[in-house]
């Protein structure tokens, strides 16, 4: 063999090392974040451990209990420093929930001060309430209507999910209600406007006064029906303890959400746990201050922004291009405004932020404000567009997306062969009909893979977001059934925001650590999906056209 | 034919419309995308301006020989005080609207008259002496009310005292300065032709229900001092008494409610004092000099052991025309202050040394006046005319200096570049320095591209030299997934996964970047030396899916290793021997994290264009040179790099555009504290993590809020040259190989 070829053999591994080391990484972090996203949402034993008695734990009912339910979270070595060489003593982390009975929600314990008991109480009980955190308790009994039921009892769980059954119904029962008076609080604003417009004119105001305290009677008795119903839904009690030797409290039925019993799941039962535990968090409304919950209205919110956000970003990212490709020509000014928009695409995310805020919120959306919602401002003195929401959010992203679909389409506006423009010129067609009928069907699938880069590159987006309109926590989502639908002046939950939000500035960290995994995996997983598409898409097409010049 | 005509007319008609339209259109977004950097520069622009100063109207007043000037919060009702009167004017048309004989405001005895009259803003009270060594405080009480459809000031003056200091003769000067508890008025006094300078404390009891009762005199002290006096402040704080003497000396007293304590003299040339004035805040004075030299001091501690001492911070501000008649009068708004001497009046800035505006009158100044809401300016010249001006200077805390330049702010031991804008109090400087953004910026780029640099060059090198083309369908959408990752995930991983990793085990992920080349050349030797055929044999273009095993082996034998290197090298634990050894701080948020998270969002866009840059080099170059005999390496150094090193260069230059503007990873790793240190051990603040943490509170058309966009500017000329640069050398390298 030729000794010539083998030069640098060796050298050629050390650039593989380079490809494989950046594939590595992305596999690294894919899978960990699927991991621990997935991880959270899989049902876990939950253990009795028993420590020595001076570590025993005090709860606020003032009892101290050295044996308590928890589920493991962590195993972690806890370094001394300087002595590196010596084993170091490994200290395991417990989730306890009962945040309100222990004021925490997690303890460590070093391992060789711990015991675990090898038997699994089948009693636990793990209950997600309305208000507080999670508690993980043992059930004493079951009041319903003067009739006690005892866990042991066979009846005991056939009890409880009536008595959740009629829970639930308030409960719907009350969401109804507080539809209806949202809907008033609407009324009631639009008529405050009005007698505020009338009284500043100097007009009668004695049929707004009517229908206002008409409304407000009516919002009284609602809010009656409500607490009633309220009243009703908390009539069971279910009396539990939060463990063997530890304080026992009453805990209203009507505060229940979901509960299971951990420990007495299958693992078909876990699976079924597991699938059910995933739906929830993709469909329910936070709560806790985003510790517990879902992110229904998160995902909604990223949902609505970047759809939004994609109309302007299409339209005039098509325009744009077919401008620069099929009309303009190739002279310098052209070679610098092509240069102009690549280097848009390097313009720094947060950049745009401040454009937003300053441009389109401080300057549009004030004078917006100030010419079509005066009246509303100087009767509530609360801006509609002057302040950061949703209209401004998909705008800025907008912007900043818009060399990404110009870009594409340019792309595939060139990939379409020049035969078919002059084919369509020589039957006689106008510049604008061959555009319509030929080239723009042609270089669709270009068009589609410049949206769903563009809308990939606009959902994983928050640093502009923190600046012109995404909030921690809403109320009400941008969409509903109330006119007009849309809501573009409301503030909106992203789920990128809501992983800064909770990693970054949540007050319990450490309990608020599986939601972020959860969310970022639920982030990743869109806009992967989504850039996917947009890759597979391209790689066809220019499978199609690969005669286009690239 | 007509029919066909017509049809014929409506699509011209359309086609010549969407024609225009789409011109219209395209090269409307094209200038809207363009403004977004005029709207920044626009914002930026105000920060250059200098104070605008109109003069508004001008006054005769009836009274001579002016003691001490005040006016009301809205600048509408101004008072002058002299020998015999208080009286009250309205700048609306002019008139006088009420005045007070002091002989009877005062009841002031047989032949005793005002000698010297000072007024206090903060307080809105003038402290007025007499000849027979009394002083009263006339509290002015300005109140707004509506009258017509307009607002109207109207004072209603309160006089308080007479105070004594226990010696009678003729004050001819007097300071005075109030806090809520604590009152303190110092005087010169003249009796039988010798000067002697007395304090006296005064107190307000309260009774149960908080009122005020009476103000007393607590205590009264003569102050005892080299030289003699020429000037005399009080501090607001009414803590220390600050005196200049006819040799050019400075001396400090302070006065904590006992005997007044000389804690300093400082020689500030050879004339005299002609003035010494307070800045907002208390912590720094101005003196003026015969000569017309403009001192400013500041008092600091040299280091945590000396005393709080009067030092001269301030070198740069110009000199004063020689002259007789020096005023002054700082703004209680922010650090800006307004000198005359003679007919020249000047505004300066006294943070930045900025002189914001400069005026001649005719006449010589007597007083000058800064109005409370810093929006107008006063004048009394020796003719007994008042000059009104409106001043409008929206920033008067910027200036070149500000942004880019070393200040020596108050409290500090020496001039430094500082980002700190929000102070403790309103009183703080803001310090607005761009220098440690941007040098945080680049610290964090710089570790950014040390990592991502060489793995994504040497990935591309390999993707498209070597790597079998059935896999290279495979590998660059992969390469591509991981450039989609948003950053908020990229960046929430390093801060909660990799920060704390990388605290533990520095040591171990050194040896595994060792150890990993190591075994992977171990392996390549190996493979070299086995014949063709072998069934261990990797075959070209597969080389990477043996890295697989070979990589896990270098990582596990570096990780083990670690442990041992760190008990060797670093007595048993990196970070206290970084803490003590190299006497450097370790932040578990540090450079290190934030360059190998940042890695993850550059190296695909490195990958992705060097990649696309090496594999558009033409084949026949590369055909040639292996049919020569070169090996594929040296074919891939000698031939293709070389080739294709523009498009190397454009790729490296748009990783670095990236890594210079991204926000969100840094905003989770960086920690945060705008610092300049080397220490890759350390926390940063970049431009991008700036803007997303200060913007959102920062009050519109501000100098801060201008200070941010000024920051965003610079980040976007950084990255636009950046990326122009390499746009241009991509598309030179594109023309250069077009078949």
């Amino acid at each position: 063999m030729n000794k010539q070829t083998t030069v640098g053999e060796s050298r050629v591994w050390i650039t593989a090392l380079g490809l494989a080391l950046g594939l590595a990484m992305t596999i690294i972090i894919l899978g960990l974040i699927t991991f621990y996203g997935m991880r959270v949402f899989w049902p876990k034993n939950v253990v009795t451990v028993s420590v020595p008695q001076e570590l025993a734990i005090q709860d606020t009912g003032g009892k101290s209990s050295n044996r308590y339910l928890g589920i493991e979270m962590k195993r972690v070595e806890k370094k001394v420093p300087g002595k590196s060489e010596e084993k170091a003593p490994v200290s395991v982390q417990f989730y306890t929930a009962n945040r309100h009975a222990y004021g925490g929600s997690f303890v460590f314990v070093l391992e060789e001060q711990l015991t675990i008991e090898n038997e699994l109480n089948k009693n636990v009980m793990l209950i997600e309430r309305e208000t507080d955190s999670r508690a993980m308790v043992l059930p004493v009994k079951l009041i319903i209507d003067d009739k006690e039921y005892l866990p042991e009892s066979p009846e005991f769980n056939s009890a409880l999910e009536k008595a959740l059954d009629y829970v639930n119904d308030k409960r719907d029962q009350g969401r109804d209600i507080q539809d209806e008076l949202h809907d008033l609080d609407i009324e009631l604003k639009d008529y405050q406007l009005d007698l505020f417009v009338k009284k500043r004119d100097g007009l009668d105001t004695s049929l707004e006064e009517k229908e206002i305290a008409r409304i407000q009677k009516l919002a009284d008795e609602y809010s009656a029906a409500k607490n009633k119903l309220l009243e009703e839904q908390n009539k069971d009690t279910l009396v539990v303890k939060i463990s063997e030797s530890g304080m026992s409290y009453d805990l209203s039925v009507g505060n229940i959400i979901r509960y299971n019993f951990p420990n007495r799941l299958s693992t078909g039962g876990k699976f079924a746990l597991f699938c059910d535990n995933i739906w929830e968090y993709v469909s329910s409304w936070p709560r806790e201050a985003n510790t517990e919950g879902g992110i229904f209205p998160a995902i909604i919110g990223t949902l609505v922004m970047t759809l939004i956000m994609c109309i302007p970003v299409t339209f005039f990212g098509v325009i744009a291009a077919i401008y620069l490709h099929e009309y303009a020509k190739d002279n310098l000014l052209t070679r610098a405004v092509r240069i102009a928009i690549n280097n848009l695409a390097g313009v720094p995310s947060i950049v745009f932020g401040a454009f937003g805020l300053g441009f389109l919120i401080y300057t549009v959306g004030v004078g917006i404000d100030d010419f079509f919602f005066s009246d509303w401002k100087a009767a509530t003195n609360e801006p509609v567009f002057g302040t950061g929401g949703l209209i401004w959010a998909s705008l800025t992203l907008a912007l900043m997306t818009l060399p990404v679909v110009i870009v594409s389409t340019e792309e595939a506006l060139a990939s379409v062969p020049n035969g078919l423009r002059e084919g369509a010129m020589g039957c006689g067609a106008t510049k604008w009909q061959s555009i319509w009928t030929i080239i723009l069907p042609s270089s669709m699938p270009g068009i589609i893979t410049g949206m769903i880069l563009a809308m990939a590159r606009g959902a994983g987006e928050v640093a502009p977001l923190m600046l012109v309109g995404v909030i921690k926590v809403v109320h009400a989502l941008p969409i509903d059934m109330t006119a007009p639908f849309i809501h573009l002046d409301q503030k909106f939950m992203h789920l990128g925001f809501h992983i800064y939000d909770l990693g970054f500035q949540s007050p319990d960290s450490e309990a608020a650590k599986p939601m972020v995994y959860a969310t970022t995996l639920f982030l990743i997983l869109t806009v992967t999906s989504l850039n996917l598409a947009g890759i597979i898409i391209r790689q066809r097409l220019r499978k199609k056209y690969a005669t286009g010049a690239f | 034919m007509s029919d066909l005509m017509r049809s014929s007319k409506k699509t011209l008609l359309i086609d010549k419309f969407m024609n225009g339209a789409i011109k219209f259109c395209g090269i409307g977004i094209i200038a809207a995308v363009m403004c977004l950097l005029l709207y920044i520069v626009y914002e930026v622009y105000p920060l250059s301006k200098s104070a605008k100063v109109t003069a508004v109207k001008t006054l005769k007043l009836d009274t001579p020989n002016i003691l001490s000037f005040a006016i009301d919060e809205w600048s509408s009702a101004p008072a002058v005080i002299n020998a015999e009167e208080l009286t009250f004017l309205k700048l609306k048309d002019d008139s006088v609207s009420g005045s007070h004989k002091l002989k009877d405001f005062l009841s002031l005895s047989e032949g005793e008259t005002v000698t010297a009259a000072t007024y206090n803003q903060s307080k809105q009270q003038f402290i007025v002496g007499t000849s027979k060594g009394n002083f009263y405080i006339i509290a002015l009480n300005f109140s707004r009310e509506e009258q017509n459809g307009e607002w109207v000031a109207t004072p209603s003056p309160e006089a308080l005292g007479p105070f004594d200091f226990g010696i009678e003769g003729k004050i001819t000067q007097i300071s005075y300065g109030a806090q809520e508890e604590q009152k303190l008025c110092s005087a010169l006094i003249e009796k039988d032709g010798k000067n002697s300078t007395h304090i006296a404390y005064l107190s307000q009891s309260m009774d149960l229900f908080g009122n005020a009762g009476d103000l007393e005199i607590e205590d009264s002290y003569q102050l005892d001092y080299p030289g003699t006096m020429s000037r005399l402040l009080v501090s607001n704080q009414a803590d220390r008494v600050a005196i200049t003497n006819t040799k050019g000396d400075l001396i400090i007293f302070t006065c904590n409610g006992g005997d007044p304590e000389l804690v300093q003299t400082k020689s500030l040339g050879e004339s005299e004092n002609k003035l010494v004035a307070p800045i907002l805040g208390d912590q720094s004075l101005i003196t003026i000099d015969a000569k017309g030299t403009v001192a400013g001091l500041t008092y600091y501690k040299e280091n945590p052991k000396t005393p709080l001492l009067f030092h001269q911070t301030k070198h740069e501000l110009e000199s004063m025309p020689m002259g007789e008649d020096f005023s002054y009068s700082g703004s209680v708004r922010n650090k800006s202050f307004l000198i005359s001497s003679n007919k020249t009046l000047r505004l300066y800035n006294f943070t930045t040394e900025h002189k914001r505006w400069e005026h001649t009158l005719e006449n010589n100044i007597k007083s000058s006046f800064i109005s409370q809401k810093y929006d107008n300016i006063f004048v009394i010249d020796d003719q007994s005319v008042l000059h009104q001006f409106d001043l409008n200077d929206p920033h008067p805390e910027a200036s070149w200096k500000t942004f880019f330049g070393k200040i020596h702010y108050e409290g500090a031991p020496e001039a430094e570049y500082k980002w700190e804008s929000t102070g403790g109090t309103d009183e703080a400087e803001m310090k607005l320095s761009m220098m440690p953004l941007v040098y945080g910026s680049l610290k964090a780029t710089f570790y950014a591209m040390l990592f991502a640099m060489p793995l994504a060059l040497l990935a591309a090198l390999y993707t498209s030299q070597f790597l079998h083309p059935d896999l290279k369908k495979i590998v660059k959408p992969a390469m591509e997934i991981m450039a989609s990752l948003p950053s908020v995930i990229i960046g929430f991983f390093g801060a909660i996964w990799l920060a704390p990793r990388l605290e533990d085990t520095f040591p171990s992920v050194i040896m595994c970047i060792i150890t990993i080349p190591l075994v992977t050349l171990l392996f390549a030797k190996f493979q070299s030396s086995l014949a063709h055929g072998h069934s261990f044999k990797s075959r070209p273009g597969h080389e990477f899916f043996w890295l697989a095993p070979i990589m896990v082996i270098g990582a596990i034998l570096g990780w083990k290793m670690g442990p041992g290197l760190e008990n060797i090298l670093f007595d048993g634990s990196f970070k206290s021997w970084w803490h003590h050894s190299a006497n450097m701080k370790y932040e578990s948020k540090n450079a290190i994290v934030v360059g190998f998270s940042m890695g993850f969002a550059v190296i695909p866009i490195i990958f992705t264009i060097a990649e696309d840059a090496l594999s558009n080099v033409p084949k026949n170059l590369t055909s040639g040179s292996l049919a020569l005999g070169a090996s594929r390496w040296q074919t891939a150094t000698k031939v293709v790099l070389p080739t294709a090193s523009a498009g190397i260069f454009s790729a490296c230059m748009i990783g670095l555009g990236r890594a210079v503007g991204e926000t969100m990873i840094v905003l989770f790793c960086c920690g945060g504290t705008p610092i300049m240190e080397a220490n890759p051990f350390n926390g940063m603040r970049t431009l991008a993590v700036n803007l997303a943490t200060e913007m959102p509170e920062a009050p519109k058309d501000g100098t801060l809020f201008r200070a941010l966009f000024m920051g965003a500017l610079l980040l976007f000329l950084m990255t636009f040259i950046i990326n122009t640069v390499a746009e241009i050398m991509r598309q030179r390298l594109r023309d250069k190989y077009k078949v």
